[in-house]
């Protein structure tokens, strides 16, 4: 093989690697969003800016594991840790159960890191959003956190819905009252114009 | 052509003087010798623009795409991300068949390329609202985009290369498991990945060799420390022996050289040297380990110090062969200050005599090494190296005064005749200097 075309070969290999990073994020990603079980859970929400990836509305899940004992929620994730999943009475997620051993049944979310938690943290903590819906979302969650500002009350009027599937989550949609915050914040716009 | 090679305008008028060459072959010299520092400019006018224009255009697209981009279905979203990725690849693949040797062209598609890696991985990032960190999505695009360098032979990523592995590294270090240690040595050995690309361009004189000579220098020298600290090697011995190596680097190799990466890393021992003059420095900010040192040996601490030792010696040999007795002097003088110094910074703690010995080794080596510049100057008629000298016995002279219980007004007669003193000595050393080598010329 001349030179040439050992690097045509060298090319072709490294736009087939480029090209399979995406592709395996997509389809890992895509499984979970497609087939993935829907769960909501009450976050509180602020708005922050990342440089490289965009404009995105940072969240927290609310505290949706009180009822575990403080002693299992300072639980080391060496070298991962397991937040088993259910459903409460409104049908929102709440963690049931964190262990370092991986659940046999159920389904439940692992996080890797490197100190102890008093909470569980989990692996979703930002919505992506446009340029121009972000601040305008911004202003919305000022407004509520005025009006509302106890962080239960707050905490009610924001979910996040997210497929979750062998410890992984994607999250699908971020809503304030049950609507979806596009919606709310293209619908402002409108309204002020 | 060689740049060593290459004869300066004044040079060819002096040679006409001499009547080496004629004026019409003085002539044919000059517009050849201005055709090619003009070809040279173009070239590297020329990538720069390449560079930029690449970036704007990969900007602009990505952002009338952003402003839509809520209103495209998930599906779509999906694969508008790959855009970036296929353009750049196609044109990589232009390049590749078309203007490989054309280095502007290969820059700037690997520039792309990197555009390409880093908007595709964003994009994607954004349709899944992933948080993944930014450090993970950085190693991701770096390990990526250095096969890109490679194949188009093009070095302008390289920058975005090592922050990325850097930061990467530093940020693990403190989030996750892997110990610390581990990373350091990936942070070295991803930079001799690039080790190959670096020395095939320096050693061909292609364009860009500041550029390269610089941010690998710096990349490694940041990696060096951060693998010698994660290894608990004192922060402050290991940047003073990578300091006092670089200084000894830059006497030997360049020793005419104000700003190459070697003469800056050296400067930084000078810096030190000056930090250390004082006692209270060196409580402050945890220059003092304070452990025994010889029963709790770090072999990494020691393997520093014989290295620092070694590289001193050999050069050392180097200089005294090619007769350059006062080159070898000053790699002696800072091989054995560094590492007396790098002892006393393991060994000593806050109440011992050993600082009290580190503060008069500092003064006395500032004061030392400024004499022999000025001796050096004054024999080898370089006023460069002399003032140099009188700068370093200056300072260290306005620092010892600053230190002093004194009032204003003795201080500032103090430095006015300190000023009045340098300038009488810079004087009257080129004054010497200019009769000695007009002498030396008419004896000879």
């Amino acid at each position: 093989m001349n030179k040439n075309n050992l690097l045509l070969a060298g090319l072709i290999g490294l736009f087939l690697v480029q090209l399979l990073v995406p592709i395996s994020q997509i389809i890992s990603l895509g499984n979970i969003a497609s087939s993935g079980i829907e769960y909501k859970f009450r976050v509180e929400a602020y708005d922050p800016y990342d440089p490289f990836r965009g404009r995105y509305l940072q969240f927290r899940v609310a505290d949706s594991h009180l009822d575990i004992p403080s002693a299992m929620r300072r639980l080391s994730c060496k070298p991962a840790c397991y937040g088993l999943l259910e459903k409460d009475a409104n049908g929102f997620g709440v963690i049931k159960l964190i262990s370092n051993q991986k659940p046999t049944s159920g389904d439940y979310i692992v996080h890797h890191g490197k100190h102890e938690y008093d909470k569980f943290v989990f692996p979703a903590d930002r919505y992506y959003m446009n340029e121009k819906l972000a601040p305008q979302a911004e202003q919305w969650l000022r407004r509520f956190r005025d009006e509302f500002r106890d962080a239960d009350l707050l905490s009610k009027q924001f979910h996040i819905t997210a497929r979750v599937k062998n410890g992984q989550m994607v999250v699908t949609g971020l809503y304030i009252n049950g609507e979806k915050i596009e919606d709310v914040v293209e619908r402002e716009i409108s309204g002020t114009k | 052509m060689d740049k060593s090679q290459s004869i300066s305008l004044s040079e060819i008028d002096k040679l006409v003087a001499d009547k080496i060459i004629t004026p019409e072959q003085a002539a044919i010299m000059k517009q050849r010798q201005q055709s090619t520092s003009a070809a040279k400019k173009q070239n590297h006018l020329t990538i720069m623009l390449a560079i930029i224009g690449s970036i704007l255009i990969g900007a602009g697209v990505i952002t009338l795409l952003a402003y839509n981009w809520h209103r495209f279905p998930q599906a779509l979203r999906v694969i508008l991300a790959f855009a970036p990725l296929l353009f750049s690849h196609s044109l990589m693949f232009y390049v590749w068949k078309f203007k490989r040797e054309q280095i502007s062209w290969c820059e700037s598609a690997a520039i792309a390329n990197t555009a390409g890696v880093f908007a595709s991985l964003a994009l994607i990032a954004q349709v899944f609202h992933l948080s993944a960190n930014l450090d993970n999505y950085f190693l991701t695009c770096a390990l990526l985009i250095l096969p890109t360098m490679y194949l188009l032979n093009a070095v302008s990523p390289l920058i975005i290369y090592y922050v990325a592995i850097f930061s990467w590294c530093i940020s693990t270090t403190t989030t996750s498991f892997v110990i610390g240690e581990y990373l350091s040595f990936f942070a070295l050995c991803a930079g001799l990945l690039t080790l190959p690309l670096i020395i095939k361009r320096l050693w061909e004189k292609q364009p860009a060799a500041n550029y390269l000579s610089f941010i690998s220098y710096i990349y490694f020298i940041c990696a060096l420390i951060f693998f010698l600290v994660q290894n608990k090697v004192g922060i402050f011995p290991a940047t003073l022996s990578l300091a006092a190596i670089s200084l000894m680097t830059a006497l030997f190799y360049h020793p005419s050289a104000l700003v190459g990466p070697f003469a800056l890393g050296g400067v930084y021992f000078y810096l030190i040297l000056f930090y250390l003059t004082k006692i209270e420095y060196w409580k402050i900010g945890g220059w003092l380990s304070g452990s025994d040192f010889f029963a709790n040996i770090n072999w990494l601490a020691v393997v520093l110090l014989i290295i620092t030792i070694a590289f001193g010696i050999y050069l050392i040999n180097k200089a005294l062969a090619n007769k350059r007795i006062f080159t070898a002097m000053h790699i002696g003088i800072v091989a054995i200050v560094a590492v007396l110094l790098s002892l006393i910074m393991y060994w000593v703690d806050d109440g011992d005599n050993g600082v009290l010995f580190g503060q008069i080794l500092a003064n006395a080596t500032i004061a030392g090494l400024g004499c022999l510049l000025i001796y050096q100057g004054y024999h080898e008629q370089t006023v460069n190296k002399s003032s140099r000298g009188l700068a370093l016995i200056c300072i260290l002279i306005i620092m010892r005064f600053i230190d002093a219980d004194l009032g204003l007004i003795t201080k500032g007669i103090a430095f006015i005749i300190l000023g009045i003193i340098f300038l009488a000595a810079n004087y009257w050393l080129s004054k010497k200097i200019k009769q000695s080598s007009t002498t030396g010329s008419s004896g000879n």
